[in-house]
């Protein structure tokens, strides 16, 4: 089966009032759509640990996969239904400007995904797995690039980066339809 | 920085610096804007205005709203200073026609906080002044006489203290005449001709008494 994605990746940035700081890469929703079918798929790397963190910032990090499904969702009630992923997306960079904020949005990517199933929702299934899996890989691989790396002197934002990086993987996929009661979160 | 696009006539620039020096004498959680010239701006707006980043966290009202319903503890820091802010921002945006201030605008309205001492420094912050005081013509002639209570987000309506309200009022209505006269003329002409400064002048100055009527028609003032 054919399928377009993509996806943006969401950071926290530890003081936006410091122009050296650098953002850390929390989530990666990706966007997928294919015959018909369109899903959304997050991967977040969710601090296993408040400790560090101010209980608002780690409240915010923890809720990560549910706020982004709920900012997802009303921007698809604000899209025509032929709406084209990338509007997804860019809809949310201007819903997530703030400390969590919508870092990059990458390029479509089509690709062909070996689909088994014999029936729709088996098709929807591996489909929507399929979608999650291309999250979690981009999520880890941003967390990769995303590892300290020999500097010089910096603000105590620093110790937050070495928390979030310590922490734990949380991910969910979904299938979007617009205009439609929201649906629940599938981890 | 603000706005990147040609602004033709809604002088949105202007607008935030008014604001925000209007904001800061009466106390009002609104940033500190300077106003810029953009030599090199191209096909994008030269004449802008540049606020000023307050606090190293800041969240949209919209991640303190899920809080607020879901009444989580960290609600409790919201919930501090809500009450008194609200009250003061919902009176200094009925006097300037402010209505950007509502849930559907989530990013206008954010918590700043330091992470150092969350509850020390936690306050609500009071964005986007860029279409309010009759941008586009909306206090032209005898529109300026229209004066509804300024949109405001539900769960800050419930939460505001009407004292504080009553308060804020009383104070805009003792702004004085050379006091909005000062705000408005120190912005220079490449940023607001002469005729929209004084059409914001003039509608400062009348709706600064329209504001108290305003408020006791609705009910809310003590």
């Amino acid at each position: 089966m054919r399928v377009i994605h993509q996806s943006a990746t969401i950071s926290f940035c530890p003081d936006l009032t410091d122009p050296e700081a650098t953002s850390i890469p929390v989530a990666t929703l990706l966007v997928g759509a294919a015959d018909g079918l369109r899903f959304a798929a997050v991967s977040a790397f969710v601090p296993a640990s408040a400790a560090g963190l101010d209980p608002i910032s780690a409240h915010v990090l923890l809720d990560v996969p549910t706020l982004l499904k709920e900012h997802v969702d009303a921007v698809l009630e604000s899209l025509p239904e032929e709406a084209p992923i990338e509007e997804i997306l860019v809809k949310l960079h201007r819903r997530l400007r703030n400390s969590l904020h919508v870092a990059k949005i990458s390029e479509p990517v089509q690709a062909e995904l070996p689909v088994g199933g014999t029936t729709n929702a088996e098709a929807a299934d591996q489909v929507a797995g399929r979608l999650l899996e291309i999250a979690v890989d981009q999520m880890h691989d941003a967390a990769q690039q995303s590892r300290p790396r020999a500097s010089g002197p910096s603000r105590p934002a620093t110790s937050m980066g070495a928390n979030l990086r310590g922490g734990m993987p949380s991910r969910a996929v979904w299938p979007l339809h617009p205009h439609a009661p929201r649906s629940a979160l599938r981890a | 920085m603000k706005p990147r696009r040609k602004d033709h006539r809604a002088r949105r620039a202007a607008r935030e610096k008014i604001a925000s020096d209007l904001a800061y004498d009466l106390g009002i959680s609104v940033p500190p804007v300077i106003l810029a010239d953009r030599a090199n701006a191209g096909a994008e707006e030269a004449y802008v205005a540049v606020s000023l980043v307050m606090f190293p966290r800041q969240d949209s009202w919209d991640t303190v709203r899920r809080a607020l319903e879901r009444s989580h503890p960290v609600a409790e820091y919201y919930r501090k200073t809500l009450p008194t802010q609200a009250a003061r921002a919902w009176a200094f945006d009925t006097w300037l026609g402010q209505a950007d201030h509502q849930d559907a605008n989530p990013d206008n309205i954010i918590f700043g906080y330091d992470p150092a001492d969350v509850a020390g420094t936690g306050r609500f912050v009071f964005l986007d002044y860029a279409f309010s005081m009759g941008h586009l013509g909306s206090w032209d002639g005898e529109h300026v006489s229209y004066c509804p209570p300024a949109s405001i987000p539900a769960l800050m309506r419930l939460a505001l203290d009407p004292e504080e309200l009553t308060r804020m009022v009383a104070a805009i209505e003792s702004v004085a005449d050379g006091q909005v006269q000062d705000i408005v003329n120190r912005i220079p002409v490449s940023h607001l001709d002469s005729g929209e400064r004084a059409l914001i002048a003039d509608g400062l100055m009348r709706r600064r008494d329209l504001v108290r009527a305003t408020f006791d028609s609705a009910g809310v003032l003590q």
